[in-house]
């Protein structure tokens, strides 16, 4: 017998049919179905195989806590690996299969596999596989075990995402969660409801309970359409981290391809009520993984929420009441039922369930689940110790309530067991979080109402004028009875499903040792799959108790963290991929670079061209020819995303002079220094050229990536350091744009502005600046050369820089004007032996190891790093130092961090490596930056240094790091 | 309004309207001129907006304002001669968010609440919006105005079309 959908109940629309396929099996369901309860209406029993031993697997709950229903879902664009069939809703034209077994499910090849559980204890992989060595076998092992398979192509859905606020924010919509709903709404606080299944209610859907007179779900119903809030369903909040913000995914419904099918919210709360209910646990007895085990509650709500009859012979293991709640549903629905019950007697609930024919076996219990691929009969030992055994298509237990922590425990909240429900529950957390409900352990329904509207009373400044519904009476309950393992039981007996843990998985750990919670679930991996342990944990955690000899608090729990349930990265990400993946600046003339075939690339957060390929020109041969045009000709590059930051005020002189190395207040009214601006360590945090307008005004111009970085050094030193001095920043970096004019033809090209600029060599030599209008705007015109040519920056107002470079380009055509990138540009550097922060430099550079000692004898004034030059180490002879390298081979460029090495008694000890390397067209042979320990007494001896290049040899003579017009004849002349 | 290239770098027409929906529309505005001051007076209290003669001045820091006018020049003299006074017109874009909805798109780009009192009249609040540095204000009933740097405009004004589409898609959902 398999499950049947009934001709009657179930939350789900009859008149809207829903076609789907399973496997390639075209099946039917109904809107409100979940995935789950459509297969087993449709008589699926194997859903999927285990992850270790691939042992068949059916569904065994009906929501978050299903271990073993994952299967992967397509549906249009989107594709799911592992979705959890039961708490995905039911669609149009899903594809749904298995993401284990071959060739097919019902018959896996690797279910062969099982027959070696002997050989495949926990751990196996840390006692085996040593020769030839783990990797030899990895690939194979990966194969076979392991989750579905996310596709290669690129999921191009964009994900919705947004933040919202509230007093308090409720999670969970069942009775407890709608009760503190309804009374927070009439205290007046704004109010967010979070629920994660579609209609709000929670047990109350299929519980059976009146409330007001009224069947539970109803009532329900009645109050969610009264709730006057943001009621958010098919929700689930994942994570609760630091000052109430809570991260809750929403499924969306869009027949939109490119719109994501879930929707990010992140709720900022001033207070958390949780209602998040309780997970029910298995009872453990030999083979309980069977398809048609499963969990007594979950089989209550497919009957009576999904109209699923899970199966016409249901035996119900159980050591507490709610087993019978299930039974009761089920007889109702027309399946014999017997409850195998270890208590001696059970609550009133008992009477009521043999009335409508449900058998009791009292004092008896499970031991064994009869059937390969779906249970055919159950074992039991009766109260007499005798073993009978019943025919049973299914096999439901009921080993009580886990209340769902997860979230309370992300708060910070520790947890505290209880002997009454034989459970961790929540204690203190150091948040604003009250827990309500089955999540407090509290699992009678009164009291859960009456702690709702504490909870809300506790927190609203407005006293709740809501009153508690009726409810209908309920017998007398009998505690539950700890049943977590019974030593008699002979047989593999499952604690984690989804990870294939089983009860001598723990008893192996335990006499090895591993007896901590964290031990025990490295070593066998329990509560580490997908679901966390829903179903597992506390049983684990009870069995290492048992095992060691010590109380369950005593072992402790393991930490929840978020997410609660996984999270698909996209909808993590939600829009930010492609041009919206990370916030990069646009240059001015961005449009006349497109227009000139530009190939852009992210160079310090500004979006700048790399280089301007030709016709079919590679990278290589684009940089040398626009490094060859700059040497014979012009070249244009865009320099705006130079940072320009004035600084003004009448100690504007004295406070540069005190944070940056180079002597500041001596500097003269238009000219330029190039400067270093170090940390307290003296290790070089920027370089730059500062311009001098007036006495009391500086332009500074950090390199582009470091310009807020610079900013912020300035405005702390001023603001913690020397508040009194009178001196203001402000960054002009986006207003201006800067066009770098350079080679020996660039002066001929400004000429040709006609500007009436006088741009001799005496009114304007280099390191120098002034000031004209060009083309009707004011313009700012500094001599300065990073490229080891006649050089120019020419500033406009940032909305004429497009207009500026295009009518340059213009002009230049006769001179052979080539725009080039940042890439021809460092080239051109590295000629010269000018550094790159960062490239050239790390976090150990001081302005000595780059050969600039000047300052440091000659200021006579304090500066910020000054301290840290004069100690031992930072005068070391074998510091790293920046010199040039000549590789022998001419042709042979090293890669930038290739090392250079010393053989010291056989092995290999690096001495420096190499910062910058390329191929110079002007010297034709490769040139090298690098920073070598005592580098500079190497060039002085002419020496040679062995490169170690990706496994390879070569060697190198050290010489300056200028290869290129030492004298700087074409810089000045 | 100024004349300036941003509007063809990132395509708009001439009302600078970058997206539209249902009780919402995005528009992209130029300042006619807009200036950084700092040791300048009047002072404004921290997280104030000032109308002054001409324009409006937005408070950054203890010691600093932003000066923004629609219509016209700014004299740098009006904010005294020891004032640091930078012309930063062609540094910023306005984007002005209007209608009914217009918290749909601010929910989607800040972690700030919106009635958490920082858009109040007369308010400002700088702020991380869709992860830039940014000024928010209000500047009226259903008129958010946010205030990036200008090289940024380009990302922000995508941001802005694909968050007006998710709030459309959420709006109708309901």
């Amino acid at each position: 017998m398999t499950a049947t959908r009934l001709a009657h109940g179930g939350n789900i629309d009859r008149q809207k049919p829903i076609t789907f396929t399973w496997n390639g099996r075209v099946m039917t369901g109904f809107a409100g179905d979940t995935v789950a309860s459509a297969l087993l209406a449709n008589g699926v029993r194997i859903i999927g195989r285990s992850f270790k031993y691939h042992r068949p697997r059916g569904i065994m709950a009906a929501g978050a806590d299903e271990p073993n229903a994952l299967v992967d879902l397509t549906h249009g664009v989107r594709h799911e690996p592992n979705a959890r069939a039961t708490t995905v809703l039911l669609e149009d034209g899903m594809q749904i299969s298995v993401i284990q077994g071959w060739p097919n499910v019902d018959w896996d090849i690797f279910g062969v596999l099982d027959l070696f559980h002997r050989f495949l204890p926990a751990g196996f992989y840390y006692k085996s596989f040593f020769k030839p060595n783990w990797g030899f076998y990895e690939n194979a092992i990966r194969r076979m075990a392991g989750l579905g398979r996310a596709k290669t192509s690129a999921d191009r859905r964009k994900f919705d995402a947004r933040v919202d606020h509230c007093d308090v924010l409720i999670i969970g919509g069942g009775m407890a969660g709608i009760c503190a709903a309804r009374a927070a709404i009439s205290a007046g606080l704004n109010t967010i409801l979070v629920e994660d299944r579609p209609h709000l209610g929670g047990r109350l859907n299929w519980c059976g309970r009146v409330i007001d007179g009224m069947p539970a779900d109803q009532w329900a119903q009645q109050i969610a359409s009264d709730l006057n809030c943001r009621v958010l369903t098919n929700a689930v909040a994942f994570g609760y981290y630091d000052h109430n913000l809570i991260g809750v995914m929403e499924t969306v419904q869009t027949s939109d391809p490119d719109c994501g099918d879930a929707r990010l919210w992140q709720i900022r709360a001033r207070h958390v009520v949780l209602a998040t209910g309780a997970f029910e646990r298995p009872l453990l007895f030999a083979d309980n993984d069977r398809p048609g085990v499963m969990l007594a509650d979950a089989a209550l709500c497919y009957v009576r929420h999904y109209g699923v009859l899970v199966g016409d012979r249901i035996v119900i293991a159980t050591n507490n009441d709610s087993g019978y709640e299930s039974a009761i549903g089920l007889a109702q629905a027309g399946a014999e039922v017997t409850v195998v019950d270890i208590r001696p007697i059970a609550g009133g609930i008992q009477q009521r369930a043999e009335m409508v024919g449900v058998r009791v076996l009292p004092s008896a219990r499970v031991i064994k689940a009869i059937g390969r691929t779906a249970v055919t009969a159950v074992d039991i030992r009766t109260n007499r110790g005798s073993h009978i055994r019943i025919d049973a298509d299914i096999l439901a237990s009921s080993g009580g309530w886990s209340p769902a922590v997860h979230l309370f425990s992300q708060s910070g909240g520790k947890l505290r067991w209880d002997d009454g429900t034989l459970t961790f529950v929540p204690d203190q957390s150091p948040q604003a979080v009250r827990v309500i409900g089955a999540a407090n352990g509290t699992f009678d329904p009164a009291a859960s109402m009456s702690e709702a509207i504490a909870a809300i009373n506790a927190i609203a400044p407005e006293k709740v004028s809501w009153s508690l519904p009726a409810l209908s009476q309920t017998e007398k309950s009998v505690a539950i009875e700890a049943l977590w393992q019974d030593p008699d039981i002979i047989g593999r007996q499952w604690v984690d499903f989804q990870n294939d843990v089983t009860f001598k998985d723990i008893a192996l750990a335990a006499s090895e040792n591993y007896v901590s919670v964290e031990h025990l679930k490295r070593y066998t991996t329990l509560g580490m799959a997908t679901d966390q342990g829903k179903t597992s944990n506390v049983i684990g955690l009870a069995i290492m108790a048992q095992l060691t000899g010590r109380e369950i608090p005593a072992v402790g729990t393991t930490t929840f963290r978020p997410p609660f349930v996984p999270v698909s990265l996209g909808a993590m990400a939600g829009s930010r991929f492609g041009p919206l993946h990370s916030p990069l600046h646009q240059l001015p003339a961005h449009q006349s670079h497109q227009k000139l075939g530009a190939e852009f690339r992210e160079y310090g957060g500004w979006w700048r061209p790399a280089f301007y390929p030709r016709n079919s020109e590679d990278a290589f041969a684009t940089i040398q020819r626009e490094a060859k045009a700059v040497r014979a000709g012009v070249g244009l590059l865009d320099a705006s995303s130079l940072g320009k930051i004035a600084v003004r005020g009448k100690d504007a002189a004295e406070f540069l002079n005190l944070i940056y190395y180079n002597e500041l207040a001596k500097l003269k009214t238009g000219r330029l220094r190039y400067c270093f601006l170090l940390r307290e360590t003296g290790v070089v945090y920027d370089d730059g050229v500062v311009a001098r307008l007036a006495d009391d005004h500086y332009l500074l111009s950090p390199s582009s990536s470091h310009t807020k970085g610079v900013l912020d050094q300035l405005e702390l030193w001023h603001q913690t350091e020397y508040p009194s001095m009178q001196v203001s920043f402000h960054n002009l970096t986006s207003a201006y744009a800067t066009i770098s004019i350079a080679g020996p033809q660039s002066r001929t090209l400004l000429a040709r502005m006609e500007s009436g600029i006088d741009l001799s060599d005496q009114a304007l030599p280099h390191m120098s600046l002034t000031h004209g209008t060009m083309m009707g705007h004011k313009v700012q015109l500094a001599r300065v050369s990073f490229t080891g040519e006649r050089a120019y920056e020419l500033t406009m107002p940032a909305g004429q820089g497009r207009t500026f470079w295009e009518h340059l380009m213009n002009l230049g055509q006769d001179l052979g004007i080539t725009p080039i990138g940042i890439e021809s540009l460092s080239l051109l550097r590295a000629e010269k032996g000018y550094i790159l922060i960062g490239t050239d430099t790390d976090g150990l550079t001081l302005p000595v190891d780059l050969g600039m000692a000047g300052p440091l004898t000659a200021k006579k004034v304090d500066f910020v790093g000054k301290r840290s030059l004069l100690t031992p180490d930072a005068m070391r002879p074998d510091r790293r130092q920046l010199i040039g390298l000549r590789p022998t081979d001419d042709q042979f460029v090293p890669a930038v961090g290739s090392h250079a090495i010393l053989q010291v008694d056989g092995t290999r000890r690096s001495i420096g490596w190499i910062t910058s390397s390329a191929f110079s067209p002007h010297l034709n042979h490769t040139i090298c930056l690098a920073m070598i320990e005592g580098g500079r007494g190497l060039v002085e001896a002419n020496a040679h240094v062995t490169i170690f290049d990706r496994g390879k040899t070569t060697t190198a003579r050290a010489v300056e790091a200028c290869f290129f017009d030492q004298q700087g004849v074409r810089l000045n002349g | 309004m100024a004349s300036n290239s941003l509007f063809d770098q990132l395509d708009l027409g001439a009302d600078g309207v970058i997206a539209k929906g249902d009780n919402l529309v995005v528009r992209l505005a130029i300042p006619s001129h807009a200036v950084m001051v700092s040791n300048g007076h009047p002072s404004i209290p921290p997280n104030r907006v000032e109308n002054l003669s001409l324009c409006k001045a937005f408070w950054l820091g203890p010691d600093r304002m932003l000066a923004i006018s629609e219509h016209g020049r700014i004299d740098a003299e009006f904010f005294g001669k020891d004032a640091l006074v930078s012309d930063i017109t062609d540094g910023i874009a306005l984007f002005h968010i209007s209608g009914p909805c217009w918290r749909e798109i601010f929910v989607r780009g800040s972690a700030e609440n919106p009635d958490g009192g920082m858009l109040d009249t007369g308010l400002c609040a700088q702020t991380l919006f869709a992860g830039l540095d940014a000024l928010v204000h209000c500047a009226g009933p259903e008129h958010l105005v946010i205030q990036i740097e200008r090289p940024l405009a380009s990302f922000f004004s995508l941001w802005l079309i694909e968050a007006t589409k998710a709030a459309q898609a959420s709006l109708a959902a309901k």
